[in-house]
């Protein structure tokens, strides 16, 4: 046999054991969407996922998060502590803040939601899966503490309401948080912020203090084509030192754009988020 | 997925392993083929109704993937003849998809290295589209000459400017892009040119309003220095409406990185950018 044929066939035999040998991560989130598939969205329920026994809003929203986090790993970072600061913006129901006490038993987790529901089964999903010293904030991430208006969409989409493209949900008063206050007070070692469109006022809002964050693991959402947030936050990280890495690029080409979906290039998605990992 | 639609899934998988569409059927022929092939080695292959010369057939493989199967490059014009500026042509894939879209565009392709832009200028005469104009020099920020690496497959760059490509350089000359555009207006602005993207949208920065839309491969392999951030503030500031897509770690190439905090495969990365002017209604 040819070596690139043996390849080929190493390959296959690979394809094979994974499928029929998963790992345990890949097993849970199979099991998951399997589940998901079965259940009508936005049903609250339990499920349990390798050992962690996880409460959710939305069964289908948890399934990408999931294999994100403990199948693909994309917010695995080496820290030269072994208690690293971590906060963790936009926890949804948690399983970032689980993944990070996976990674390091001792890291000290502050986690911020802003949907009051989410933030009951954060605190729930936290306290029963041996995470309790990590704190659960109701609070929407922002450039101004205070009251803010938020959409509680139900799921992983929940945004402030004055943002374009948020999506429709029951409108709340949610208390703000200004992130640079936060960051005055004291020095992060990994900021994990996934706000739904808010980043961009966040970041600009904190350019001169982003020198007390090691590393940023930034989820980037672009819903409105008239109105890209890319070219300010990439350019702000570089001021600010960072080494910018585009980790994971998502169309969404289900979500209706923001005006603007005029495009020469039909194969173009118009609707996308995407990881920024920035350190010094 | 339920049971019925998993089932579903994979039949219509199975079904379109067994019976691709001729575009893809071709691309798992050559990929065959390169497999067999050692790198480096010229030749000449039949995909679809194209016949084509090709200076390394493993890199043709992800080129005609893009461009025949996927139709990444593919453009909707306000006119049946758009002017098509194609900068880093390689052997022409974009120029003849071009040209199947629209027969009347009027394409101007240029290609660096002196070898490629031979079997470009075959390529295209072959094929039925001998009236593009084909330019071998590289475009650049000033005309004359400068130093390119020819590396003889996809990577070929001017020197210093893309990092792992730093093999013997030649002489080549050199077209200065500003003053193509400064002469007529252009529908479609392709570059792939290898690192030299952010140079040449800086330079022609006073005139990319004479550019209704730009397709820019984004090479970053330098974490030090950073091309996506500049290049996208360039285009929101000249007016253009910005879409990422396509972003592909480059793991295998080898490229100065300062110690990360991350796993692997963060610190070189090719990025598609589409930029187009918004309706003005």
């Amino acid at each position: 046999m040819t070596a690139p044929r043996l390849a080929g066939v190493r390959r296959t035999a690979g394809a094979i054991r994974r499928q029929v040998w998963p790992t345990p991560a890949v097993a849970a989130w199979r099991r998951a969407c399997r589940t998901a598939g079965q259940v009508a969205r936005y049903t609250p329920g339990r499920i349990d996922l390798m050992g962690y026994r996880i409460q959710y809003s939305d069964l289908l929203t948890i399934c990408p998060q999931w294999h994100d986090l403990f199948v693909k790993e994309t917010l695995r970072f080496r820290s030269g502590r072994s208690a690293p600061r971590i906060l963790d913006c936009g926890a949804n129901v948690g399983l970032a803040s689980l993944y990070f006490k996976r990674l390091y038993p001792a890291a000290r987790i502050t986690a911020y939601e802003a949907d009051p529901t989410l933030t009951r089964l954060l605190a729930a999903n936290l306290a029963a899966n041996g995470a309790g010293d990590v704190e659960a904030v109701n609070a929407a991430v922002w450039t101004r503490s205070g009251p803010v208006d938020f959409r509680c969409e139900g799921a992983d989409s929940g945004a402030l309401d004055e943002l374009a493209g948020a999506l429709p949900g029951e409108r709340l008063a949610v208390p703000g948080i200004r992130l640079r206050d936060l960051l005055e007070a004291e020095s992060i070692d990994l900021l994990k912020l996934d706000i739904e469109g808010a980043e961009r006022a966040v970041l600009e809002d904190c350019a001169d203090v982003l020198g007390r964050v090691a590393i940023l693991l930034l989820d980037l959402h672009e819903f409105e084509p008239g109105r890209r947030h890319a070219p300010a936050v990439l350019s702000a990280l570089s001021a600010a030192g960072f080494t910018v890495s585009l980790g994971e690029l998502n169309p969404l080409p289900w979500r209706p754009p923001v005006a603007g979906g005029d495009t020469p290039f039909p194969g173009a998605p118009l609707c996308w988020t995407c990881l920024v990992k920035a350190w010094r | 997925m339920s049971r019925l639609q998993a089932f579903r899934y994979y039949v219509r998988a199975g079904w379109r392993r067994m019976h691709p569409p001729p575009a893809e059927a071709d691309w798992r022929r050559a990929c065959r083929l390169a497999d067999r092939t050692p790198r480096h080695r010229a030749g000449r292959i039949r995909l679809l109704a194209y016949d084509l010369a090709y200076p390394d057939l493993l890199m043709l493989c992800p080129q005609w993937h893009d461009i025949f199967v996927r139709e990444t490059l593919r453009f909707r014009a306000r006119t049946g003849a758009p002017r098509i500026l194609d900068c880093g042509a390689n052997v022409g894939l974009a120029t003849l998809f071009w040209k199947r879209c629209y027969p009347g565009a009027r394409i101007t392709a240029f290609e660096a290295d002196p070898a490629i832009a031979a079997m470009l200028r075959d390529n295209l005469a072959r094929n039925g589209a001998g009236d593009v104009e084909v330019v071998a020099k590289a475009v650049w920020v000033a005309g004359g000459t400068v130093r390119f690496v020819a590396e003889g497959a996809d990577s070929g760059a001017i020197a210093g400017l893309s990092p792992g490509i730093d093999g013997p350089s030649v002489a080549v000359p050199a077209e200065r892009l500003r003053d193509r555009l400064v002469r007529e207006p252009v529908d479609l602005l392709k570059l792939d040119v290898e690192g030299a993207e952010l140079d040449l949208l800086a330079d022609c920065a006073g005139v990319l309003d004479r550019v209704s839309a730009i397709h820019v491969e984004v090479h970053d392999f330098t974490p030090a220095r950073r091309l996506l951030p500049a290049v996208l503030e360039l285009l929101d500031r000249a007016g253009f409406t910005t879409a990422l897509d396509d972003l592909l770690p480059i793991t295998w190439r080898p490229c100065t990185a300062p110690p990360s905090p991350f796993a692997r495969g963060q610190a070189c990365w090719l990025t598609l950018v589409r930029a187009w002017r918004p309706d003005p209604s």
